[in-house]
């Protein structure tokens, strides 16, 4: 697969890929390395190590917090 | 209840079939043999509208690197050679349809600068078959430069589905490497045809595995909404209709949901948006199938894809963790229940038909992993989007890998709606699962 990805990323901080040669939809940002689908894919394994969505992450951190 | 628990059904019937020894028997080579029960279905429909690209299946994809021609004409007849049903037109006899192995394709070949490649494939892409005469397959190679080609595949679906795809692309890509290398090919010979699996699945319509499982499904779907509560416009009477799309970025991890598949999250998501989009509890969206619980059928060319209904009750405002709990029983029911063809369904159920609106479901949803593309030694091999350019369905959910398609008629469904339906499949994967929503 030659198609070269660019790793993005949302306003809950949750990870994908996206063809870097195509404009980013709405709501997504690029962040991180462009490569091959696997490198990105890679990366995204070792950056997204919580899968919970932000406005989640900080509900239960405040629930703890009060 | 009482169909899943019968003798015979689901996977404890296959288990039985296997310890029996029954297998897919191959019949003489060249017979004529009957049209499989989902293969009728197209031809009845070409019927209707002879010619319609609607039920194609339009692929580009672009070689780069050393390609060597020769090697790869020769790989493509071969492959031809390997699969009877590239070589099969549908004859009629009596009005009753029957495939026969008579029209070979062969590969053609042209020359166009890099601005003619474009508009030379959306025209491959709307042709239409002659189903009578053949041949069902065309392979079409364009050379832009030295290094640098496009291969327009397209097929017509009575010949072909999206699994037979990939086993096309690995089994030329081997050829191509045999070819080059003077060493045979790395390909067991096929134990049957395709026309083998309808001849056997004819039989198998008759059988009480088969009652079982229609059973099962008058059951499922007693009392079903006949059309979706998405607001269309006025519905002309035609199979499809021109279609538009919205492409996003699905996130790469899912959604944590425990012991399920891909598949029944983004289902889950997709029936809620769905039901809350148009006001109702009861939604149901068609979800395709290998079609190939015969594992004889698995490195075969043809049409076996199957659609299974996949009706959800998402009243009392489920989460949607809850609802994928529910999305995943009704799921698990509809695999073990998957080999009665959709139309066979269509006529035990008998939905009042119209030729505008599809039986039992106008919505699909599929799920795909991110794929594998073969191989070919010494070309890099990219699948370059193709517009279809006409849509079966009103509206399609599709998520390949972390990318999701939203494909819709735009005869009937609004742009700002699309938008609108793939803004909120969107946000609810962003969210909470356990949000409770208004």
């Amino acid at each position: 697969m030659s198609e070269v990805y660019q790793v993005v990323v949302n306003e809950e901080e949750q990870y994908s890929i996206w063809p870097a040669d195509r404009e980013i939809p709405a709501g997504w940002s690029a962040t991180g390395p462009s490569g091959s689908q696997d490198d990105c894919l890679a990366h995204i394994e070792e950056v997204w190590t919580d899968m919970r969505p932000l406005s989640l992450r900080q509900r239960m951190a405040a629930d703890q917090a009060g | 209840m009482a169909a899943t628990s019968s003798p015979g059904a689901g996977l404890l019937g296959r288990l039985a079939d296997l310890a029996r020894g029954s297998v897919i028997p191959p019949r003489a080579p060249g017979a004529r043999a009957p049209l499989s029960s989902a293969q009728e279905r197209l031809w009845f429909l070409d019927q209707l509208e002879p010619g319609s690209p609607t039920y194609t299946m339009p692929e580009a994809l672009r070689l780069a690197g050393d390609l060597d021609r020769a090697a790869f004409e020769r790989a493509f007849h071969a492959l031809v050679d390997r699969h009877e049903i590239l070589r099969s037109v549908v004859g009629e006899q009596d009005g009753q349809p029957y495939q026969t192995a008579t029209a070979a394709p062969v590969l053609t070949y042209e020359e166009l600068p890099p601005e003619a490649v474009r508009s030379r494939l959306a025209a491959d892409a709307a042709r239409g078959f002659d189903l009578a005469t053949g041949p069902l397959v065309s392979a079409h190679l364009i050379r832009v430069a030295d290094r640098d080609h496009v291969l327009a595949l397209n097929m017509h679906h009575i010949v072909s589905d999206g699994w037979s795809m990939d086993v096309l692309c690995a089994d030329w890509a081997e050829l191509y490497r045999a070819e080059l290398s003077g060493a045979p090919p790395d390909l067991a010979p096929l134990p049957i045809q395709y026309a083998d699996y309808a001849v056997w699945q004819r039989d198998w319509l008759t059988s009480a595995e088969c009652a079982a499982q229609e059973a099962y499904w008058r059951s499922h779907l007693a009392g079903a909404p006949l059309v979706h509560a998405l607001p269309t416009a006025p519905r002309p009477d035609a199979l499809g209709g021109p279609a538009g799309t919205v492409e996003f970025p699905v996130p790469g991890g899912g959604v944590p949901v425990e012991g399920v598949t891909p598949t029944m999250v983004y289902l889950a998501a997709f029936q809620l948006v769905l039901a809350e989009v148009g006001g109702v509890d009861d939604v149901v969206v068609g979800l395709p199938t290998a079609g190939r619980s015969r594992p004889e059928t698995e490195p075969l060319v043809g049409f076996f894809v199957n659609s299974l209904a996949v009706r959800t009750d998402l009243s009392g405002r489920p989460t949607l963790r809850a609802a994928v709990g529910r999305v995943r029983e009704v799921c698990l029911a509809a695999y073990d229940n998957q080999d009665v063809p959709f139309e066979r369904l269509v006529e035990v159920l008998r939905p009042p038909r119209s030729l505008g609106s599809l039986p039992l479901f106008q919505i699909m949803f599929s799920y795909e992993p991110p794929g594998d593309t073969p191989s070919w030694p010494g070309l890099t091999v990219r699948r370059l989007p193709q517009e279809s350019g006409a849509s079966k369905f009103d509206l399609g959910l599709s998520v390949t890998g972390n990318r999701g398609v939203f494909s819709y008629r735009t005869d009937l469904i609004d742009p700002a709606l699309a938008a609108t339906l793939s803004t909120r499949f969107q946000d609810l994967l962003r969210a909470d699962p356990d949000l409770r929503r208004r």
